[in-house]
């Protein structure tokens, strides 16, 4: 265990802390030039804008909200797939993971032909009357919330399915026995015990989310707008690597300890249940 | 069922797998045996029917002719810029194709040798621009113009003009690259020209393009998006290159381009050389085909696009469809590159944000 740690460490941990050590050198180059001594200037600038800040802010708020949306949808269809019978589960688990085997901005594109001012969308709302001109649904935020929830949905679909299978089939049938209406038996008894998958998929669903950047430049509006396409921005086209660098270590820093916090509420209250059984 | 009597399962044994798993890893780990005698040299390309013709017209004849290989890689300029820089040392990329502003970087970045007559001949017959603004350090390989891309059925009469843009029946309906998209430096500075500003006097450029801000339907991010974005109706003008819009209109789509009577911009491709290739004779061979009269009259006359040599002549329909070089507008491209970084900030908030 500790060997394989030792080299997972190495090859994630070297280049990460490659890349951060950027962010302590002077800006405007690509270089990341020590010789006049490492500097705050990146993260003074940074932190103490609030353009970046409200970027940051932005980005932190757009991922728990995909990653709530996420949530709710995937463990709902997970709850279905579970109480699917047998015959059907192996086809249903796979159309709803199929979009995974497809490229991200492919997908994208997709949602530009349903959400698009001459889409689908816009098209059966201004037959059924309900607006007059289109309404512009692509390239807004809104439009990214969908298109991150739908690609990143089946991760917390196939973690909270992980979990569901574990539960004896028959406890929702016992609870009803005892007195729980349906929904009680859900909310009493399925949905507490199916919490170490929706923590595992909340997280992983939390973590893509926030770094994204194929999505919102594709779908969100103009310009850098969100973390990662401001990040890319810095390296690509401003060329100014160490401010690249700090804007990359803040967003990592704000999400670990988004996820931590998140780990450390859910896991007081749900103890008992993170353990497995 | 007693534990003692399980029967061995048929097929792969654990061992086996074993095995032969680790002697499948081992033969792909190995590069497959050199063939004798052809030499592999690396570039760059941007997808699309741009490849397809450079392809046909440029890499597939030169394979030929001196029986080497060249590997396509894919991405954006700026991508390419910034791995030739991170491997100066031991170049991924050979010969660097690359777009402005990221060819202008790679002049003041060094990234690519100087080129004489003696290393590349075709350098003699290119017309001189295409060879001194790079400072000698890279060769231009065609020329696009910049300007406007309409639909035609719109309703709204044809533009003629880059001010048209501003017309109210627009609104909601125009789109223009962003800053850091190809293209949108040129806009910036036309923007800035028209409003009597330059280079030099940015200002009545982020002030037009603020006034602009109503009709924007989206300021795109590649030239693919721009197309589709016309092609679905989201937008009926646009700022755009010749060469993409000729391949939709030759697609049977009502879009036009036209060169507004301002005066179209140029967008220029170059080829450069990493100085620590190690198939040094083979990369400046693979420039000087590229440049010959045949090859540029091929990839020119197949994408609609303007040849950088003298002697290239262009045939129907693009010699009528490509503006001739001296019509076409240049901007100061190294002012451009040394003010980038400062026009990105206030345009990520002051137009963007």
């Amino acid at each position: 265990m500790a060997p394989a740690a030792a080299v997972v460490g190495l090859l994630l941990g070297a280049p990460v802390a490659l890349l951060l050590s950027y962010g302590f050198a002077p800006g405007g180059s690509t270089q990341a030039d020590f010789s006049d001594g490492a500097t705050l200037e990146n993260y003074a600038a940074v932190l103490g804008d609030s353009f970046y800040l409200n970027i940051i802010l932005k980005t932190l708020w757009l991922s728990l909200v995909v990653t709530a949306a996420s949530v709710v949808i995937g463990w709902m269809l997970a709850y279905f797939l579970w109480r699917a019978p047998e015959r059907f589960k192996a086809l249903l688990t796979v159309a709803v993971v199929a979009p995974l085997l497809v490229s991200i901005p492919v997908r994208n594109y997709g949602w530009m032909v349903l959400l698009g001012d001459t889409g689908l969308v816009n098209i059966a709302l201004q037959k059924a009357g309900l607006v007059e001109r289109p309404l512009k649904l692509m390239f807004t935020d809104l439009a990214v919330v969908i298109g991150l929830t739908h690609v990143l949905m089946p991760f917390v679909v196939l973690s909270v399915m992980a979990t569901l299978e574990r539960i004896p089939a028959n406890l929702p049938e016992a609870a009803r026995s005892l007195g729980a209406n349906r929904l009680a038996a859900v909310r009493l008894v399925v949905l507490p015990l199916s919490v170490p998958g929706i923590v595992a998929g909340a997280t992983l669903v939390f973590c893509v989310a926030i770094s994204s950047y194929v999505t919102p430049a594709l779908m969100g509006p103009s310009g850098a707008k969100y973390a990662a396409t401001l990040i890319y921005q810095q390296f690509m086209s401003t060329f100014d690597w160490p401010r690249g660098a700090a804007i990359a270590t803040i967003l990592l820093v704000v999400t670990a300890m988004t996820v931590v916090l998140g780990l450390g509420v859910v896991g007081r209250r749900y103890r008992h249940l993170m353990q497995a059984h | 069922m007693s534990k003692g009597s399980r029967p061995t399962k048929p097929g792969t044994s654990r061992r086996a797998f074993m095995i032969g798993g680790t002697a499948a890893t081992i033969s792909v780990a190995f590069p497959p045996p050199l063939r004798a005698q052809q030499t592999t040299i690396v570039s760059t390309i941007f997808g699309g029917a741009f490849e397809a013709a450079y392809r046909k017209h440029v890499v597939e004849p030169f394979q030929r002719k001196y029986n080497a290989e060249v590997i396509l890689k894919y991405g954006t300029s700026s991508e390419w810029v910034a791995n030739s820089l991170l491997n100066r040392g031991a170049p991924e990329i050979d010969v660097i194709f690359l777009a402005y502003p990221d060819s202008i970087r790679a002049v003041n970045e060094k990234l690519g040798m100087t080129l004489t007559p003696e290393d590349v001949p075709n350098v003699l017959n290119l017309h001189p621009v295409w060879y001194e603004s790079y400072k000698k350090q890279a060769v231009g390989l065609d020329y696009a113009s910049w300007g406007l891309t309409y639909r035609t059925d719109s309703g709204i009469p044809a533009p003629t003009s880059w001010l048209d843009l501003f017309k109210p029946e627009y609104a909601g309906k125009v789109i223009l690259p962003n800053l850091t998209t190809s293209g949108g430096f040129q806009t910036l500075v036309m923007m800035a020209k028209l409003h009597g500003g330059s280079e030099d006097n940015i200002d009545p450029g982020f002030e037009a393009l603020k006034r602009l801000k109503p009709n924007i339907r989206k300021f795109y991010l590649s030239n693919p998006e721009a197309g589709q974005l016309i092609d679905r109706g989201d937008a009926v003008i646009g700022a755009m290159y010749d060469n993409a819009t000729w391949y939709m209109t030759d697609g049977g789509k009502p879009i036009q381009w036209i060169v507004p009577k301002e005066g179209a911009l140029v967008g220029m491709v170059s080829l450069h050389i990493a100085p620590k290739t190690k198939h040094l004779d083979l990369c400046k061979k693979f420039v000087d085909f590229a440049i010959s009269k045949e090859a540029n009259e091929g990839f020119c006359n197949a994408i609609m696009a303007g040849p950088t040599n003298k002697l290239a002549t262009l045939a129907e329909p693009a010699a009528s469809r490509v503006p001739k070089l001296d019509s076409i507008l240049f901007p100061d491209w190294y002012k451009i590159v040394k003010n980038a970084p400062r026009w990105i900030e206030r345009w990520n908030r002051e137009i963007t944000g």
